[in-house]
């Protein structure tokens, strides 16, 4: 499988549609993807899950909800649909694979989605009904963790394969099947059918010829007599998984509730946040408001920029009015005091008849109004152009804009901090006080028990086929060797079973043999990136767990971060070498706690992990000017993913020149 | 790594089952000790068989893969038969 192009629309940051070119060729297999923490990294690694498994995982490994998976600007556009489009080849025929979830109204749960998907396979659309079971023959979800994968995973690999509750069974059966050793035990179980149909048929020509039915009637009671204890199995096995399944979650719900109280400390402040938040958006939308009420000026601003100026010119005017009218009324007082005293204010000499005429004249004037009544139109006037001054000041539109911005900011904000409180909620339960840890214990405790009985009762049921089959062994053989039996029957269930031995046996052989060239693949790999010189291989245990091995032969039986990512990456390239089926490798952020030695020599190995690999990168691992050269000449592609604008959740992909 | 580099560890994984039932076809043939079944299971048989193991090992269905199984062996086991026929007259 290689992976082509990639459509997603509506999917997580990607708002709208948004394509990216994953094809690559022989000699430059690398796909380099830049983007710095949340602008959708781990959205593009769970698109192409999604769109595969119809899962995606956050980066503790918990299943998303498909509501989280949906762009939120879509939601706030009341569109409750998003949809994946991945396009890749598998032995050289283009698959084109498109999901689309899409919801009426808001869906509470996953079941509230509808899924419309599609399969075209060289151009002829799949049925519908089989496109998981052709997906699963190409690249089956239980192995997908060894081709998708992140930092976290690298760091967990470890825990899982030592996790005894269920967690080391499923890795196992995973690496076995990337190996092919299922080729094996699908055989056993057709040889068995087979030969056990070959029984049948002798018994029939036993009781067909009437001889020795006696032994027939014998076999074919064992015969029944393991079927039914298969079936019994078979219901137990998958009891088993139950318990199992069960067991896991209260594993984690047990690990998690020593989270709890800081989440339920972090859910308290969160909620005081989204209140407070709250209340600014609310004064954010009165402003806004309050300055869209003011826009009815934008239809007269040009009147009232007009009215400003003829207010303005007036004023002036006026103003020299009020100071001649003062300068008149002084005149006045004097004319009208020397008129009195009939002597010159001044000098004091006495007034002729021609200047008391004059003076006469002065004291009667009243050209410039009363200074009084001046001063009050003046500052009418000042009021009004003071008012049209703001007004022209007041810039409604960026008000409005201002206003509008820091509205959506706080909106954004608030829904980010629902959204984390929503997710503590649904963790915590809907009373968190209520969640005891010993009811926890209690019911663990349970789970384990019945596990334990389970398992005694699929080994009393194993004994009992066992011996059914011993029994049906030794009578089926001596049927073969009676006088009356069918000599082709005869020989053919003899065949049969000895075949079965032979396949039963080679299973043990298999997978030893794997564990040993897995072992061996990833010493050479590990050698190759680790950069401490007495580390000189690595060692295997039954569970594909592995330890480093020093020169002096010792296994280290502690590690740190960096070296853990380095032996589980040694531990994926050796499973991609020895897999029966190629597939693209896609990591997301990679190289977190490796130091500068380490991420050099990863770096230098990437292009040998497999056909395809995509990297998913941040600057804190990865820095272009610094890093680019040590992936030569192996990068087909390489993108950024951006962020449309500062204030949104929505990015998209551009590629680097 | 090359499509030719990819194809020579699919095969290698191929090489790697089919050492894996021999050396086992080896084991229990050895402690075997039932004629019929000795004149029939030989290392061209298993061969056989684990070729239509490996071809239908990404195959959901099982039936076709049993029907064949019947048929290679019921086949294998008719030719010796007759053989031995032949040689007793």
């Amino acid at each position: 499988m290689k992976l082509a192009r990639v459509r997603v629309e509506n999917f997580g940051p990607y708002y709208g549609p948004h394509e990216i070119d994953l094809s690559v060729g022989s000699h430059a297999p690398v796909i380099l993807v830049h983007g710095e923490n949340l602008h959708g990294k781990t959205s593009l690694l769970n698109a192409i899950r999604w769109c595969l498994y119809q899962r995606a995982f956050d980066r503790r490994n918990e299943q998303m909800p498909f509501k989280e998976l949906i762009n939120y600007h879509a939601v706030d556009d009341g569109n409750w649909v998003a949809s994946v489009r991945l396009e890749f080849t598998h032995d050289g025929v283009l698959h084109e694979l498109e999901r689309q979830m899409q919801a009426a109204r808001e869906p509470v749960a996953d079941s509230d989605f509808e899924i419309v998907q599609r399969l075209r396979v060289g151009g002829q659309f799949e049925k519908e009904r089989t496109i998981d079971d052709r997906i699963a023959s190409i690249l089956h979800e239980d192995i997908s963790n060894f081709f998708f994968f992140d930092g976290e995973m690298l760091n967990r690999y470890e825990d899982l394969v030592a996790d005894e509750a269920g967690g080391a069974a499923i890795i196992k059966r995973s690496i076995e099947q990337i190996l092919g050793l299922p080729a094996m035990q699908e055989l056993h179980a057709d040889l068995t059918d087979v030969h056990r149909a070959a029984g049948r048929r002798q018994t029939k020509a036993l009781e067909a010829a009437q001889k020795d039915v006696e032994f027939g009637r014998q076999a074919e009671q064992l015969r029944e007599q393991i079927e039914a204890v298969e079936k019994d199995l078979a219901e137990l096995q998958h009891e088993l998984a139950i318990e199992q399944a069960k067991k896991e979650e209260l594993r984690q719900r047990r690990r998690r509730l020593g989270e709890v109280e800081a989440e339920a400390r972090e859910l308290a402040t969160l909620d005081q946040d989204i209140e407070q938040l709250g209340l600014l958006r609310k004064e954010q939308q009165a402003l806004c408001r309050t300055a869209l009420s003011d826009s009815w000026w934008l239809t007269i601003s040009p009147l009232a920029n007009a009215r400003l100026d003829e207010a303005e010119a007036q004023m002036a005017e006026l103003s020299e009015q009020v100071a001649a009218a003062h300068v008149n009324v002084a005149e006045r007082d004097r004319a009208r005091e020397a008129l009195t005293s009939g002597r010159c204010p001044t000098c004091q000499v006495e007034l002729t008849d021609a200047t008391r005429t004059e003076l006469e004249r002065h004291a009667a004037e009243d050209d410039h109004g009363e200074p009084a009544d001046l001063t009050l139109a003046l500052a009418e006037l000042s009021a009004k152009v003071k008012w049209l001054r703001e007004l022209a000041a007041l810039g409604p539109v960026e008000s409005v804009r201002s206003a509008h911005r820091e509205y959506r900011r706080l909106g954004i904000e608030i829904r980010r901090k629902q959204r984390r409180a929503e997710a503590i909620r649904a963790t915590l339960g809907d009373d968190p006080a209520t969640l005891g840890i010993s009811a926890l214990e209690h019911e663990y405790d349970d789970v384990v028990e019945r596990l334990r009985n389970i398992n005694d009762s699929i080994q009393g049921q194993e004994a009992v086929r066992d011996d059914a089959e011993n029994k049906l062994r030794g009578i089926e053989a001596k049927i073969r060797r009676l006088p009356g039996a069918d000599p082709k029957i005869a020989t053919e269930a003899a065949a049969l079973e000895l075949l079965r031995d032979i396949f039963d046996r080679a299973i043990d052989v298999f997978r030893t043999d794997l564990r040993e060239q897995v072992e061996s693949e990833a010493t050479q790999i590990f050698t190759e990136l680790i950069t401490a010189a007495d580390l000189t291989s690595l060692h295997i245990n039954d569970q594909y767990g592995l330890r480093i091995v020093n020169r002096a032969g010792r296994e280290i039986t502690t590690r740190a971060a960096g070296a853990e990512q380095v032996v589980a990456l040694s531990l994926i390239a050796a499973l991609n070498r020895c897999a029966v089926r190629e597939g693209p490798i896609v990591m997301d952020t990679p190289f977190g706690r490796l130091d500068r030695s380490h991420r050099k020599n990863i770096l230098e190995y990437v292009p040998h992990f497999g056909p395809q690999v995509v990297l998913l990168v941040q600057s804190g691992e990865f820095e272009r000017d610094r890093d680019l050269d040590y992936l030569g000449s192996s990068v087909a592609r390489e993108y950024e993913i951006v962020r449309v604008n500062d204030l949104s959740t929505q990015s998209e992909f551009r590629e680097v020149a | 790594m090359d499509t030719a580099e990819q194809q020579v560890f699919v095969d290698r994984s191929e090489k790697a089952a089919r050492s894996a039932i021999k050396r086992a076809a080896g084991e229990v043939l050895a402690h075997a000790d039932d004629d019929l079944a000795q004149g029939v299971v030989d290392d061209s048989l298993v061969d056989e068989v684990f070729r239509l193991a490996w071809r239908y090992q990404f195959s959901e269905g099982r039936v076709a893969v049993r029907a064949e199984l019947q048929q290679v062996v019921g086949d294998r086991v008719a030719e010796v038969l007759l053989a031995a026929e032949e040689d007793a007259k």
